[in-house]
């Protein structure tokens, strides 16, 4: 079944490293791998924050998050690490770590 | 007899009831980690960890836990450490819970015996010496930890993980399938009920039925299947685990090979209530625990063999909850950590940096952010206990000395949530004497 939201995922994944990792596709399956296995009460509200993201975009620079170019992506992101809102910080941690950990596979 | 689980409380359990001529089935939802996985790589988290370790007690501070979902359970996945418990800490079962029959010493042996626990015969790795003299430098006590890995008839390590670790697919598992038991894979229990003198479990397609049922599936999954099957209020089952805090070590030279052994070494003068050990240091697992030292990443990712991680683990005053989440399978946990809890991991943190930094370490990086007295991000636990602990007094559990449930014959609870409080150590040492001793009351023989 085709994940929704599979192209703000892959443009998250780019988009949230503060250095250039690579393989955003397949970090972006991995990523969308651990979001499916987690615990099943968490399945829907862990894709609700890809949708926010998506719809940010909108606010930034006229178009959806994964439609932006890099940098107004990673401006929108800042954007998101500054807010005191410490649910925005974890989910952001949270794909950054398993993007790095898939990023060091071969 | 019906099992429900395969770890280490399971497999025991399973093991010695066959060998005593019961007719045996062992459960296991996970299934068998294929041969050849290397411990602690992506293959092995897919395989083998339950939600693919994306699974946190959440609260105020969220602590993310591993836990296993495959035949062998926890031993399967873990580096096969080995402690009896604390002596000072079973006083306390005896003195606060009421606990009988906690003279552990012949259930140690014979597990040990046939786990083949024993130190390591060969030096070691550099990462572990490198605790050993700092903690000798700061006139604390350190010691190598004795694991369930059989060195017989190796000459040298064979790659990173020397010896053959006694898992309980290896051990116990093969035991009670020579003896005639069953192991069934790929079977998640979803509730269990009493009809006449049987109890019986739904698996979804497949239904199991015994006239005894021995709940085996550690600490968060037998209390949620307990709460499933309607024998327990859905909300607040206690919960206690090890809140454990990283900290990478940059040294100038090379300490962290990739054909290093297990680090074993661990610092217990401050035991139990704090406590330092090596980390799995593998290039991975540096960047992971370097999140929030962007900076450093690209350095440990050119040459990871200057870098090794470590931890400092604490036993919390707070406590966790197990709560069934209505509509769902998978329990919702909790987690409060004190102030008092903070301040602990963060005193570990600057005592495990002092044994470094005094040692000639180049730097150290935290793995704790935005820490305060009230919370922090970065907390892990691989430790899970004390849901449904074993107690004399029915008001604290409804589980007896030996993990017989009151007033319903016939079923058992034999794995970690019998465990009063948090011991201090890696807590599978202690699960599985405890469980030896139930089987030997149950078979007549204690």
């Amino acid at each position: 079944m085709k994940f929704p939201l599979q192209s703000t995922l892959v443009s998250l994944c780019r988009a949230v490293h503060q250095q250039p990792e690579g393989q955003p596709a397949a970090q972006a399956a991995f990523v969308r791998a651990r979001l499916q296995d987690a615990p099943d009460y968490l399945r829907v509200p862990l894709k609700v924050p890809l949708l926010l993201i998506e719809l940010l975009g909108l606010a930034f620079g006229g178009r959806p998050f994964s439609r932006l170019e890099l940098e107004q992506q990673q401006r929108c992101l800042a954007w998101l690490r500054r807010l005191p809102l410490s649910p925005v910080q974890d989910y952001l941690r949270l794909v950054e770590a398993f993007s790095i950990y898939r990023g060091c596979q071969p | 007899m019906l099992v429900i689980g395969s770890g280490p409380g399971g497999a025991v359990t399973g093991a010695l009831l066959a060998e005593a001529g019961r007719h045996v089935t062992v459960l296991e939802e996970g299934r068998r980690i294929p041969a050849p996985i290397q411990p602690f790589t992506l293959p092995e988290l897919e395989a083998g960890y339950r939600n693919g370790g994306l699974t946190a007690a959440m609260g105020p501070t969220k602590v993310q836990y591993v836990e296993a979902r495959c035949l062998g359970g926890g031993s399967q996945i873990n580096s096969g450490l080995y402690h009896r418990l604390p002596e000072a800490i079973v006083d306390g079962w005896r003195r606060r819970y009421g606990v009988e029959g906690l003279e552990l010493e012949t259930f140690y042996e014979a597990n040990e015996r046939d786990l083949s626990v024993s130190l390591s015969p060969f030096p070691a790795p550099l990462a572990a010496q490198r605790l050993a003299r700092g903690a000798r430098r700061q006139g604390w006590s350190s010691q190598e930890v004795p694991r369930w890995v059989d060195y017989s008839g190796l000459d040298a390590p064979q790659g990173r993980f020397g010896g053959v670790r006694q898992t309980m697919e290896r051990t116990f598992l093969a035991r009670l399938q020579q003896a005639g038991g069953t192991v069934v894979e790929g079977q998640r229990a979803l509730r269990f009920w009493k009809e006449g003198a049987v109890w019986k479990v739904d698996c979804g397609r497949q239904r199991f039925e015994a006239e005894s049922l021995f709940l085996c599936a550690g600490a968060i999954h037998t209390p949620n299947l307990v709460a499933r099957s309607g024998l327990r209020p859905t909300h607040g089952f206690p919960l206690q685990m090890h809140p454990t805090v990283k900290l990478v070590v940059e040294f100038e030279e090379p300490v962290n090979g990739p054909e290093d052994g297990v680090a074993a070494e661990q610092v217990k003068h401050f035991a139990p209530w704090l406590s330092f050990g090596c980390s799995i240091s593998s290039p991975e697992h540096l960047q992971l625990a370097l999140l929030d030292h962007p900076q450093v990443r690209q350095r440990a990712k050119a040459e990871p063999e200057r870098f090794a991680i470590y931890y400092a683990c604490i036993i919390p005053s707070g406590r966790g909850q197990i709560s069934r989440v209505a509509g769902f399978r998978d329990p919702l946990v909790r987690m409060q950590l004190t102030p008092a809890d903070h301040s602990q991991l963060q005193l570990g943190l600057q005592r495990l940096s002092q044994l470094f930094l005094e040692d000639g370490a180049r730097a150290v990086y935290p793995c704790l952010s935005r820490a305060t007295t009230r919370g922090s991000n970065g907390l892990m636990t691989i430790h899970l206990f004390s849901s449904l602990p074993m107690a004399e007094d029915p008001r604290i559990s409804p589980l007896d000395s030996f993990g017989r449930w009151r007033g319903l014959e016939g079923l058992y609870c034999n794995d970690a949530s019998l465990l009063c409080s948090a011991p201090g150590v890696n807590p599978q040492g202690g699960v599985m004497a405890v469980a030896r001793r139930n089987i030997a009351r149950f078979l007549g023989t204690l």
